[in-house]
């Protein structure tokens, strides 16, 4: 179990969610930490039976912070929510440092064991670069993205935790993605 | 100048419009909706195209996170032993299973082969493969797709050879056929007993989930795919592991990687009934199924109804007391999950306890379930997608509304009815029954305290202006029996799924008018709720 007391995380994503800036960036932290270090044992091979799919890696992430507390679903929702971003930011920050000829907290070359998708580390920055941008153009369809790709959510997945319905979370993606690869192409 | 926001704001305006549309007539759209901005129309023209071009090269479709198969593909006509590949069923975390043929002297037999994954194989793993595979092929029982045969490739990846089962998953057969809580409920009693037989063998099956689960055309229930993960599981030299669990049926214990026992396939099985009632799977997020929604707008309205009352007892209890977090608290295997299904079947008292003091976890579940149970009713009823939590809250508020209107209006009828002319009352409240009390059920059907009350309330009122009024307006107040039975119980009509309380209105509204158009109604409607 973390250090953290079970319940903590609850707390600060509730107090994050009314606008609590320190709280965000604690939720943020111990939520990355978790992740970073799952991740980390997985690739270093000690994390024996693990399944290496985001959704796993998240949800063993979430037993262990909510410490198997009963978890109101607006808190496990942001909590969903936040574990995309940081799962983005896990893998976009591996790819950096790899593509830099750098390597950054993880030891082992990442895609030993994962593979992003069939897009090279490059791809993958230049998605998340892209996606960047689509965030301050349409806010709602880059989080579909972010939920659906680094996160790794069903489309139902994804509605609930925005809280909007299946039919828009498609539109969303049918749009974000042609976007998302039209700009790939020209770019 | 259009700023950039504003251009954006177009693009996606027109995209969504076109991509509603047919294929051929999008650009037409587009060039009609573009009026002569050409740079417009040549942009959504090349989003529209990005679409089929990102379809075509698989973009984004795997989550980043994900492993890719790695074994290399196989070919049709590659033989492994006897067998020769014929097409390729499906691709699963272990390994891509095939249909292959046998081609014996006398006949040809078909069979399904798994191929395990180059990345999940081990010298041990081969070896204690061909010790326990006597033991797989022993088993036999109706229920469950046998492992025939196995072998090793000329690469050496071990391959297993099963049953093909020509059949559908459990979910989609159940939808397919629109069946009903009971039979599904029979169907499920029949997979938990197969998993029961393999609980007394010594196996855990580990990876229970529909698609595992398959009904042939016949009905005949076949479990495929045990044995196989309990073997990988326990191998000691498999370090860098293929995906072993399927995060929304794996128990808790199987998440946190302990050890699994006969109580982890009991969770799983919870997870499948709850899915196969409700349409959606327990934890939320966690799981909720893609296929959330679609299994409920096969629900129909009499399901859904039944369903509801089900769930206000044993059901309830019976799934939760499966969905446990501890597994030594959950029913100790299969066999005992069957029995409790079979005996909540014949209508005798389970053997599942509810917790005495709430219980955290299964509060938690609880609201889940009330919550994924709801939506199954509205969707059932509109034939609306329900897509999250917040609507089905958005939607009680809004019956709430509704009811409480209903509310409001029988208090003022009651209030006035000695005072003022009665017709132009029963008129009003005849509207507000129609209108909002109906729409309050179409929104969210079923029978509740509050509308059974309301219901109640009204039939005084009438009984209470027949007081009044002597046999003056008889013709009315049969109406308004017509309506309030309706409500209760009329099929053909969003209902109480009260079949009882209705026909005892028709028999009332039939006494009381000898009016032949009245009497024709009450006939007809009386029929269809009798039938239901």
């Amino acid at each position: 179990m973390p250090e953290e007391l079970p319940g903590e995380i609850t707390v600060l994503l509730q107090r994050a969610h009314s606008g609590d800036q320190p709280a965000r960036d604690e939720a943020i932290s111990l939520v990355y930490n978790e992740l970073h270090r799952l991740a980390s044992r997985v690739i270093r091979g000690e994390n024996e039976g693990h399944t290496l799919q985001a959704t796993a890696l998240v949800s063993e992430a979430y037993l262990r912070l909510f410490g198997g507390q009963p978890v109101k679903a607006n808190d496990s929702h942001h909590f969903f929510a936040l574990a995309a971003q940081q799962m983005r930011r896990i893998l976009v920050d591996h790819a950096r440092a790899k593509h830099a000829g750098k390597r950054g907290g993880i030891k082992i070359s990442l895609d030993e064991i994962y593979q992003i998708s069939s897009e090279p580390d490059g791809d993958l920055l230049q998605v998340d670069e892209a996606l960047t941008e689509l965030q301050e153009l349409d806010p709602e369809a880059a989080r579909v993205v972010e939920l659906r790709f680094f996160g790794g959510y069903t489309d139902q997945e994804t509605a609930n935790i925005i809280g909007i319905n299946i039919a828009k979370v498609r539109r969303d993606w049918e749009f974000a993605r042609a976007w998302l690869h039209h700009q790939l192409e020209s770019a | 100048m259009e700023s950039k926001a504003e251009r954006f704001r177009r693009v996606r305006a027109l995209f969504d419009g076109a991509s509603a549309l047919p294929v051929e007539q999008r650009a037409a759209y587009v060039r009609e909706q573009s009026a002569g901005d050409a740079a417009l129309e040549i942009e959504v023209g090349k989003l529209l195209a990005s679409v089929e071009s990102a379809k075509q090269d698989g973009f984004l479709v795997e989550p980043a996170w994900q492993r890719p198969p790695v074994a290399a593909p196989i070919e049709t006509g590659t033989w492994f032993g006897p067998y020769r590949m014929v097409r390729r069923l499906s691709e699963g975390g272990m390994g891509a299973v095939y249909l292959v043929s046998r081609a014996d002297d006398a006949y040809q037999r078909q069979a399904a082969l798994k191929l395990i994954r180059s990345d999940c194989v081990s010298e041990s793993l081969v070896r204690r493969f061909h010790q326990e595979r006597q033991i797989l092929a022993q088993l036999d029982h109706p229920n469950i797709g046998r492992i025939v045969d196995g072998g090793t490739t000329t690469a050496g990846l071990p391959y297993f050879v099963m049953d093909y089962i020509d059949g559908q998953h459990l979910h989609k057969f159940c939808l397919a056929r629109r069946l009903n809580v009971e039979t599904r409920l029979q169907l499920f009693a029949t997979v938990c007993r197969a998993v029961e037989y393999l609980h007394h063998n010594r196996i855990v099956h580990r990876d229970l989930k529909p698609a595992n689960i398959l009904v042939t055309n016949q009905g005949v229930v076949k479990l495929v795919d045990f044995g196989i993960a309990k073997l990988l599981a326990e191998d000691p030299e498999i370090t860098r592991t293929a995906p072993l669990l399927t995060p929304g049926y794996a128990s808790p214990e199987q998440l946190r990687n302990e050890p699994c026992g006969p109580a982890s396939d009991v969770y799983s099985l919870g997870v499948v009934l709850y899915e196969l009632l409700t349409g959606v799977r327990p934890v939320a997020l966690m799981a909720a199924s893609q296929a959330a929604g679609t299994n409920a707008q096969h629900v129909t309205p009499e399901n859904a109804s039944q369903l509801r009352r089900r769930l206000a007892g044993d059901l309830d209890t019976i799934l939760l007391m499966a969905l446990r977090q501890e597994p030594e608290r959950r029913y100790t295997d299969a066999g005992a999950f069957a029995a409790d299904v079979e005996r909540h079947l014949v209508g005798q008292p389970v053997a599942a306890q509810r917790d005495t003091i709430a219980y955290r976890g299964g509060k938690f579940l609880r609201r889940n379930w009330i919550a994924s149970v709801a939506s199954v009713w509205v969707v059932a009823a509109s034939g609306w997608a329900i897509n999250s939590r917040l609507e089905v809250v958005q939607l009680r508020k809004q019956v709430d509304v509704l009811e409480n209107r209903t509310a409001v209006e029988i208090a003022s009828a009651e209030r006035r009815l000695l005072s003022e002319p009665p017709i132009p009352i029963l008129a009003r409240l005849a509207a507000v029954y129609k209108e909002s009390f109906e729409e309050s059920l179409r929104l969210l059907p079923g029978w509740t305290p509050r509308r059974d009350e309301l219901l109640g309330r009204a039939e005084a009122f009438l009984v209470g202006v027949g007081q009044a009024t002597g046999n003056a307006l008889n013709r009315e107040i049969a109406a308004g029996y017509i309506l309030l039975a309706d409500l209760r119980g009329y099929p053909r009509q969003p209902n109480l799924g009260d079949k009882q309380g209705a026909l005892r209105l028709y028999e009332k509204a039939k006494r009381l008018t000898e009016d032949l158009d009245l009497q024709r109604v009450i006939a007809e409607h009386e029929t269809a709720t009798s039938m239901q």
